[in-house]
C-alpha cells in the first residue's frame, strides 16, 4: 500500500482528520516505533508487548473517531511509518505462519479490515482464526443479547451471569477477542446491519454476514459491490452439522505458484441474488444437495418472516410443501433435496461445535486468501456437511447458463 | 447438532488427548464445546512465543508455563464444570503404560513427532484402545481411525524417518543450502562450542592425510592469550580456505563438480571492520544472554534480508566474539537450538559462507532458522478444521459406528472440487510387525556388527523401541531396567562391545532374535541373515567407521537423491499386504471407499499429502494421495505413479528409514 493510499484509509474508517502530512517521513530506521507502542498496548521494558491492562477502555477507540485528536494523530502517524517491513515482534509472533503464506502477505494482513455481524459459534471460530492470523482490525456487529443458544458453540463467552450484565453478544465477543493478539485491534460497531449505507462498507477490505435474511444478504453484498474499491464479501450458515460458505470477490487478481513458478489468475464473481438466480435446472447434476436444501430453508424464514435459524421440526410439513413448489417451478423431481436432509436442517437449530471449528476454519483461509491475493480462492460455495464428511467446492454462477 | 444417542455417548466418554500444541488447543476447545466431560490431556512442553500465533489458549504471559495446564485452565472457563486432567509429562513416562492407556474410551494425538506417534500407537495396540491419530502442515492436513483388528495401525504403513546425509556431502561436497546449514550446525557450531569429547567430522577432508590432524587440532582450540579476534580470523581462514584447499587437492571428486573458491579473512572483510565489530555495541548489548545479538550490535535489522558475503562474515565474527565475550561458560556444552538467536546468527552466517565458496545461493536467516530447526509450517485454520475432524471421528468411535469411519485429508488445491475428502480407512497390514505377529529380516555382518549398533541403530532407531530386551532363544542378552542385578547390568554392559557372532549365544545367519519393549507392550523376532559384502549402502568412502553416523539428524528436505542407509544393516519384511481392492482391474472399488470419493475424474489425483507423520511436517517427505488410498483411485494413475516411483529408487530393495518406501517398493518384494 502506498503511502497516500493508506492516508485515504484512514480517513476512510471514520477519521476526517487532515493533520498527517504525506511527506512526513519515518523516523531513521533504529528509531521506527514498536508495533503497539502508538496503539495503547502495555509494553515490558523490553518493547515486548505484554498483556492489555485493564484500563483500556473497551470501546472502538481507534477506528472510529473519539475527542482525543492526538490519538487520531497517532493513529494515523503509526499507519504512515507502518514501514514496508514487519516489527520483530510480528516476524517472531508470525514466524511459523510466514513460513507458509510468505512476509508479504503477512504485511497485507496486517493493513487488511473486516466487519463480522451474526456472532454464533461458527463466526466464533472465525473470528479466533482471523485474529490469530494477524489482521489489521476486526469489527463486530451483533446487538443480540447472550442467550443459552448462544453460548453452546461459542467459547468466546464464559458462562458467567455476572459478565453479561446488559453487554450485546459483539460486546462480549470482543473482550475475549482482544486478548488472543494484541497487534489486532478489535472493536464493536452497534445497529442493524441492514441500515448502513455504502459509506460504512466502506471501512472494511472484507465482510462477513452470518445469521442474516435472505434479503440482507442481498442488500448488503449490492451494497458492497456499488463500492469504487472491492470487498470482498462472504455468507457463512451452519444449520444441524452442515455449513454453507457463500463468496463474492467481484473481479479478483490473485498470483499463484505453478511448478517454480508464480502466475497471475484472475477469477469473475456472480453476486448472492444472481448465484441463486441461476435456475437449478442448469446446474451440474453431482450439485451438492446442500446446495438446494439451504435455499429451501431460507425462502421458508422469509417467507414465514422469521430469524434466520428460527425454525423447529414443528415446520417440517410446510418446509416439505414449499420444497414441492419449488421443484416445480424448477421442473425437477423432489429426489433432488432429500426430507431427511431438511428435517435435519429445519430441526438442528443448535450448532455442531465440531462443524463450527471446521466451516470457521476454511472461511478463516479463504479471507486469508483473499487479502493476500495468494492461492486459489474457491469460487463461489463451499459445503460441508459432517454425516458423509465431505467438503466441497461448488461453482454456481451464470456461466453455467451460456454452456 | 448432536443426537441423543451422541450426547450420551460424548458425556459417558473419559478421553485421552495426547499433544497440547496447534492441534491439541483447538482439540481441546471443541471436545469441550461438544460436551465432553472427562479429558486428560498429556504434553511435556512449555509455551514459546512461536506458538502464540495459533495455540489460541497461551497468552504471551504463559511463555515457559506447562502447555497442558494453561489450556485446562483456559478452556475450563469457558466450560467450568467439566474435567480436565492435565499432565505435564513426557507421554513416553514409564507411568503412562497400558494400564493407564486403558482407562480411556478414546486416544487423541495431536503430536508433533514420529517417535511418540509410534509409542502411543503401540499402548493403544496394547490396551485395545482406539486411536485417532492426527496431523497438520501448513494447508494440509489429516485425521486417521486406528482400531486394533478393524483398520491399520499407525505404522502398517512404514513413516519416512528423519532424514540424514552422508558424510561427504556435508564435509566435502554440499550442493544444496541445506548441506551447509548440516555442517554450520552440526560439524562447526558442535566443534566450537559443543563437547569437546564428542566425535566431530569437521576435518574429515584434511585428516585422510595424517600430518594435518595435527594442523586441525591447533585451530579450534583458543590458545591463552589469544585476542578473540586473531582466534575468530584462524578459525574463518581454516575452515573456509584452509579446508576448501584441501579438498580442492583431491582432483578425482571435482571431475564433474563445480571446484568451491576458497575463502580468506583477509580477501572478504578489512581487519578494521572486524575489530568495529567489538567496539560498536560496548553500551548495546544486554547482560541477559538470552538477548546477546550479533545483528542487533551490527545494526541488521529485518531477519527476511539475505545478507552479503561481507555482512554474514561480520556477523560470524560479532556471534564467536559475543559467544566468547558474553556466553563463555557455556562454552564446551551448548548444542544447536533454533530458539538461541546467537546460535541461529552464527549458524547463519556459516552456512552463507559456505554457500559463498561453494556457489549455493544465499539465504536469510529467517530461512536458515526454518531449516536449521527444521521448523515446522503451522496455522491457525487447519488445525481447528483438523480438530474439527477429530472430534467427530471420536463421536463415531465413542457409538462404535464402525461402517463411518473416515480418514480425512484436508487439501490445499480441491480434488474432484473437494477440499475435505474423505476416505474408508484401510485394512491391518497383515505383515507390519506391530500389529501382527510378522518376523522382520535383518541382512547384517554379524562378525562386524555389535550388539551395542544392533541396539541402537535397529532396535531404538529404526523399531522404536524405548526400553528393549533382546533374547536369543532362552537367553537374555540385554535388558534395560531398574531392578536389575549389579552382575546382570555388568554382563550386559560387555555384551553391548561385544559383535554378534561373539556373543555368550552366538548369533550367526539363520537365527532369531526376540525384542520387546517391556513399556509398550511390543515383542516382535528378527531372522537375522549373515552378509559379509561391503557395508551396505554407505553413500561415500570414509576413512573410519566412526564416521559413519548419520549427520542433520531430526531433518529433512523433500528433494534428496543421494541420501543412503548409513548403518550397515538392512532391516526388511515389512510389507504391504496385496490386499483388499487395489488390484481389481477396473479400480473401481466395491468398498464403501468408492462412495465416499468418487471417481469421476482423474486430473487431481497427482496431489500430495502429508503423511501423518506431522504436525507438522516433522518427517517431511510427502506421499503421494493415491498411495495411501489405493482403493478410490483409478489403476492408470496407481500405475503412473508407480513407474515414476520405481525409477527413483535405485538396488537397495528395503530401507525402513526411506521416504520413498511406499506401495511399489513393497510389492516388488513379494
Amino acid at each position: 500500500m502506498s503511502l497516500e493510499s493508506r492516508i485515504l484509509y484512514s480517513k476512510a474508517a471514520g477519521d476526517n482528520v487532515k493533520q498527517v502530512l504525506p511527506g512526513k517521513s519515518p523516523e531513521p530506521s533504529g528509531g521506527r516505533p514498536r508495533a503497539g507502542s502508538l496503539r495503547g498496548d502495555a509494553e515490558s521494558d523490553n518493547g515486548l508487548v505484554t498483556s492489555k491492562p485493564s484500563w483500556v477502555p473497551q470501546s472502538c477507540r481507534y477506528l472510529l473517531a473519539s475527542d482525543d485528536n492526538d490519538e487520531r494523530v497517532s493513529e494515523l502517524l503509526k499507519l504512515v511509518m507502518d514501514g514496508e517491513e514487519l516489527t520483530e515482534q510480528e516476524t517472531a509472533l508470525y514466524d511459523r505462519q510466514i513460513r507458509v503464506w510468505g512476509a508479504d502477505a503477512q504485511r497485507r494482513l496486517s493493513k487488511a479490515h473486516i466487519l463480522v455481524s451474526g456472532l454464533k459459534g461458527t463466526v466464533a471460530e472465525f473470528c479466533k482464526n482471523i485474529v490469530l492470523a494477524g489482521v489489521g482490525s476486526l469489527t463486530l456487529i451483533d446487538d443480540r443479547p447472550v442467550t443459552e443458544e448462544s453460548l453452546s458453540a461459542n467459547f468466546l463467552i464464559a458462562p458467567d451471569e455476572n459478565v453479561f450484565s446488559g453487554k450485546s453478544l459483539a460486546e462480549l465477543c470482543c473482550d475475549s477477542l482482544k486478548d488472543f493478539n494484541p497487534m489486532v485491534r478489535v472493536s464493536v460497531e452497534k445497529g442493524d446491519l441492514s441500515s448502513f449505507g455504502g459509506d460504512f462498507y466502506n471501512k472494511f477490505d472484507v465482510v462477513v454476514v452470518s445469521c442474516c435474511s435472505l434479503t440482507a444478504k442481498k442488500s448488503i453484498n449490492e451494497k458492497c459491490r456499488k463500492l469504487s474499491k472491492r470487498v470482498a464479501f462472504y455468507t457463512v450458515d451452519c444449520r444441524d452439522s452442515c455449513g454453507e460458505i457463500f463468496v463474492d470477490l467481484q473481479n479478483f487478481t490473485y498470483s499463484k505458484k505453478k511448478l517454480d513458478e508464480t502466475v497471475e489468475c484472475q477469477l469473475q464473481y456472480p453476486s448472492f441474488e444472481d448465484a441463486i438466480a441461476v435456475p437449478w435446472k442448469s446446474l451440474p447434476k453431482r450439485m451438492s444437495k446442500l446446495y438446494f436444501a439451504m435455499r429451501v430453508v431460507e425462502m421458508f424464514e422469509e417467507a414465514e418472516g422469521r430469524n434466520p435459524g428460527q425454525t423447529s421440526i414443528d415446520d417440517l410439513p410446510k418446509v416439505l410443501k414449499l420444497r414441492k413448489e419449488i421443484l416445480e417451478k424448477h421442473s425437477l423431481n423432489e429426489s433432488l433435496i432429500p426430507a431427511s436432509l431438511l428435517e435435519r436442517l429445519v430441526a438442528g437449530t443448535r450448532e455442531f461445535p465440531p462443524v463450527c471449528a471446521i466451516i470457521g476454519g476454511i472461511l478463516g483461509q479463504e479471507v486469508i486468501k483473499a487479502i493476500s491475493g495468494k492461492g486459489d480462492p474457491f469460487k463461489n460455495f463451499f459445503f460441508f456437511d459432517a454425516v458423509d464428511g465431505k467438503g466441497v467446492m461448488e461453482d454456481i454462477s451464470s456461466d453455467l447458463i451460456r454452456n | 447438532m448432536a443426537s441423543e444417542q451422541q450426547l450420551s455417548a460424548i458425556k459417558g466418554a473419559k478421553v485421552l488427548m495426547v499433544g497440547a500444541g496447534g492441534i491439541g488447543c483447538e482439540l481441546l476447545k471443541t471436545l469441550a464445546l461438544s460436551g465432553f466431560q472427562d479429558i486428560h490431556i498429556i504434553d511435556m512442553d512449555t509455551i514459546e512465543v512461536s506458538n502464540l500465533n495459533r495455540q489460541f489458549l497461551f497468552r504471551k504471559s504463559h511463555v515457559g508455563l506447562s502447555k497442558a495446564k494453561v489450556a485446562r485452565d483456559a478452556v475450563l472457563r469457558f466450560r467450568p464444570h467439566i474435567s480436565i486432567t492435565p499432565y505435564h509429562a513426557n507421554v513416553k513416562d514409564s507411568d503412562f503404560n497400558v494400564d493407564f492407556f486403558k482407562q480411556f474410551n478414546v486416544v487423541l494425538n495431536g503430536l508433533d513427532n514420529l517417535d511418540a506417534r509410534r509409542h502411543v500407537n503401540r499402548l493403544c495396540l496394547a490396551g485395545g484402545v482406539p486411536l485417532i491419530e492426527s496431523g497438520t502442515t501448513g494447508f494440509l492436513g489429516q485425521v486417521t481411525v486406528h482400531i486394533k483388528g478393524k483398520t491399520e495401525c499407525y505404522e502398517c504403513q512404514p513413516k519416512p524417518a528423519p532424514k540424514s546425509y552422508p558424510v561427504c556431502t556435508i564435509t566435502s561436497t554440499p550442493s544444496k543450502f541445506v548441506h551447509c546449514i548440516v555442517w554450520a550446525k552440526d560439524l562447526l557450531f558442535a566443534k566450537l562450542f559443543g563437547d569437546k569429547n564428542q566425535d566431530n567430522d569437521l576435518n574429515v577432508r584434511s585428516s585422510d592425510a595424517t600430518s594435518s590432524s595435527e594442523h586441525a587440532e591447533d585451530v579450534f582450540e583458543r590458545k591463552k592469550d589469544e585476542v578473540i579476534e586473531q582466534y575468530g580470523r584462524k578459525i574463518y581462514d581454516h575452515v573456509f580456505g584452509y579446508n576448501i584447499e584441501v579438498a580442492l587437492s583431491n582432483e578425482e571428486t571435482w571431475k564433474n563438480r563445480a571446484r568451491p573458491k576458497p575463502l580468506y579473512i583477509r580477501d572478504v572483510l578489512p581487519i578494521e571492520l572486524i575489530q568495529q565489530n567489538g567496539n560498536a555495541d560496548k553500551s548495546f548489548v544486554a547482560d541477559d544472554s538470552s538477548s546477546v545479538s550479533a545483528m542487533a550490535s551490527l545494526g541488521l535489522k529485518n531477519p527476511q534480508d539475505i545478507w552479503s558475503l561481507r555482512e554474514n562474515s561480520r556477523v560470524f565474527f560479532e556471534a564467536l566474539r559475543l559467544f566468547f565475550v558474553k556466553r563463555e561458560k557455556e562454552i564446551g556444552n551448548l548444542s544447536f537450538d533454533k530458539d538461541d538467536q546467537l546460535a541461529v546468527e552464527f549458524v547463519t552466517a556459516a552456512a552463507n559462507i559456505r554457500a559463498a565458496s561453494f556457489g549455493i545461493p544465499l539465504h536469510s536467516l529467517f530461512e536458515a532458522k526454518g531449516i536449521a530447526g527444521n521448523i515446522v509450517h503451522a496455522v491457525a485454520t487447519t488445525n481447528a478444521i483438523i480438530a474439527g475432524l477429530i472430534v467427530i471421528e471420536a463421536i463415531k468411535v465413542l457409538q462404535d459406528d464402525a461402517n463411518n469411519y473416515r480418514m480425512t485429508y484436508c487439501l490445499e488445491h480441491p480434488s474432484r472440487k473437494m477440499l475435505l475428502m474423505p476416505v474408508e480407512p484401510f485394512e491391518p497390514n497383515k505383515s507390519c510387525y506391530v500389529c501382527s505377529e510378522t518376523p522382520l529380516l535383518l541382512e547384517v555382518n554379524t562378525s562386524r556388527s555389535k550388539l551395542s549398533d544392533f541396539i541402537e541403530k535397529i532396535v531404538k532407531a529404526k523399531l522404536g523401541m524405548s526400553f528393549p530386551l533382546v533374547m536369543h532363544g532362552s537367553a537374555l542378552l540385554y535388558e534395560v531396567g531398574d531392578d536389575l542385578e549389579e552382575d546382570m547390568v555388568a554382563n550386559y554392559e560387555a555384551n553391548l562391545e561385544k559383535v554378534l557372532s561373539q556373543l555368550p549365544s552366538p548369533v550367526s545367519g539363520g537365527t532369531i532374535l526376540t525384542v520387546e519393549d517391556l513399556q509398550q507392550e511390543l515383542s516382535c523376532n528378527i531372522n537375522i541373515k549373515h552378509s559379509d559384502g561391503e557395508v551396505a549402502g554407505v553413500g561415500c568412502q570414509v576413512p573410519d567407521a566412526r564416521t559413519e553416523k548419520p549427520l542433520g539428524e531430526g531433518w529433512q528436505l523433500e528433494d534428496f537423491d543421494e541420501e543412503k542407509e548409513p548403518d550397515g544393516m538392512v532391516l526388511s519384511g515389512w510389507t504391504k499386504e496385496k490386499d483388499k481392492t487395489t488390484s481389481t482391474e477396473n479400480g473401481a472399488s466395491t468398498s464403501n471407499a468408492s462412495e465416499a470419493v468418487s471417481l469421476e475424474t482423474k486430473e487431481d489425483s497427482d496431489i500430495e499429502i502429508v503423511p501423518t507423520g506431522i504436525e507438522s511436517v516433522t518427517t517431511g517427505k510427502k506421499r503421494k494421495l493415491p498411495e495411501m488410498s489405493d482403493a478410490t483411485i483409478p489403476d492408470s494413475s496407481k500405475n503412473e505413479l508407480h513407474e515414476i516411483d520405481d525409477d527413483d529408487d535405485g538396488d537397495d530393495l528395503f530401507m525402513l528409514d526411506d521416504g520413498d518406501s511406499d506401495g511399489s517398493k513393497k510389492k516388488r518384494l513379494q
